[in-house]
């Protein structure tokens, strides 16, 4: 039905998505899911830890805000969610998703109206945001001194 | 993996539930209704919505066979974060079902002199909390004295009347049943029906 490369590829996509974004694409679908809340979304902090350039010793970087919840479908599929932030309606949407992506009546339609419009909306953005880093990009290079030729 | 709703609002619930908590254990033998959580499988909804209100990752667990099934494992992880642990000397809350023995209770931690907080919490559940043999309570948060009677397993029931560890060294009771609980904490003077001060 599905592999886990997937399903990490659906959550990631749905943990990134814009809120309002994902709820106009959601409210166009017009799909009734009956659904309990085995986690009510619940809003935590998470520890963010980093290595200096990527080699380095492992240090703490911050704290991040995040949200979770898990839902369960009437035939005892279980949606997960994190995001990033304190948008409690978004979690339980995206654990939604994810619970309605593991079902084969509904996968193919939402990868195309859910998950693929959000996809290719992170793909601009990202390349959005490189194209500015481009344009503000220094390259540093040291001139040749006549002392050492 | 069967897993069940917690609490529906948890910080909400999860503070009314500790005050309830706070309630029996301040007045010994008071029954209070916890009725938050649904319960599951074989924890009762007093004993799941004490567990989610007073376990996490610093609490260890331990949960006797007879109670710990895979779903009551699977929910008290994934709701508290408690850990399970094998051995009663290093829990912090023993939940037990009507099987319990001296032996269980003579391990579980009592507490140090210095710091005798330290000393387990049992959250015991029965079948009845008042169709058991008359107990009479007095102590701490009784103005004269309480009778409970609850259908305590003998070992507890003779732990209770000997107490054989000296205060404040001890172990807490939470008497659970469905959904009511009552408290017997290292304070209160548990004495049998028969032999009273009428």
């Amino acid at each position: 039905m599905f592999t886990q490369e997937q399903r990490q590829r659906w959550m990631a996509v749905l943990a990134a998505s814009p809120p309002a974004r994902l709820a106009a694409l959601w409210q166009a679908l017009e799909l009734r899911a009956e659904y309990q809340l085995v986690r009510a979304p619940e809003i935590g902090l998470t520890q963010l830890q980093a290595r200096m350039g990527a080699t380095g010793r492992r240090f703490v970087m911050g704290d991040m805000t995040v949200t979770r919840a898990v839902i369960r479908l009437e035939n005892g599929t279980y949606g997960y969610s994190y995001i990033a932030g304190r948008d409690k309606a978004h979690a339980e949407l995206c654990a939604l998703a994810d619970g309605l992506m593991q079902q084969a009546a509904y996968q193919e339609r939402l990868q195309r109206n859910l998950i693929e419009p959000l996809a290719a909306l992170r793909r601009e953005q990202q390349q959005m945001r490189g194209t500015e880093i481009a344009a503000s990009r220094v390259d540093f290079f040291t001139l040749v001194r006549g002392d050492n030729a | 993996m069967n897993l069940l709703p917690g609490f529906s609002q948890p910080i909400a619930q999860c503070q009314h539930t500790f005050r309830l908590i706070l309630k029996a254990l301040s007045e010994p033998g008071v029954r209070v209704s916890l009725t938050g959580a649904a319960g599951w499988d074989r924890l009762g909804s007093a004993a799941t919505a004490v567990l989610l209100t007073l376990a996490d990752g610093d609490t260890p667990v331990w949960l006797s066979p007879d109670l710990a099934d895979s779903t009551a494992v699977d929910n008290l992880r994934f709701h508290t974060g408690a850990p399970l642990v094998g051995s009663l000397a290093g829990a912090a809350f023993a939940v037990f079902g009507q099987q319990i023995s001296a032996a269980q209770l003579q391990e579980l931690p009592c507490g140090t002199e210095v710091s005798p907080e330290t000393g387990a919490t049992v959250l015991l559940q029965i079948d009845h909390l008042d169709r058991g043999a008359p107990l009479y309570l007095t102590g701490p948060g009784i103005e004269t004295r309480r009778e409970i009677a609850p259908s305590l397993p003998a070992a507890v029931r003779d732990y209770l009347l000997a107490r054989p560890r000296r205060f404040p060294l001890g172990i807490d009771f939470l008497l659970v049943c469905a959904d009511g609980l009552l408290a017997v904490p290292r304070t209160t003077m548990v004495e049998e029906g028969q032999c009273t001060l009428r």
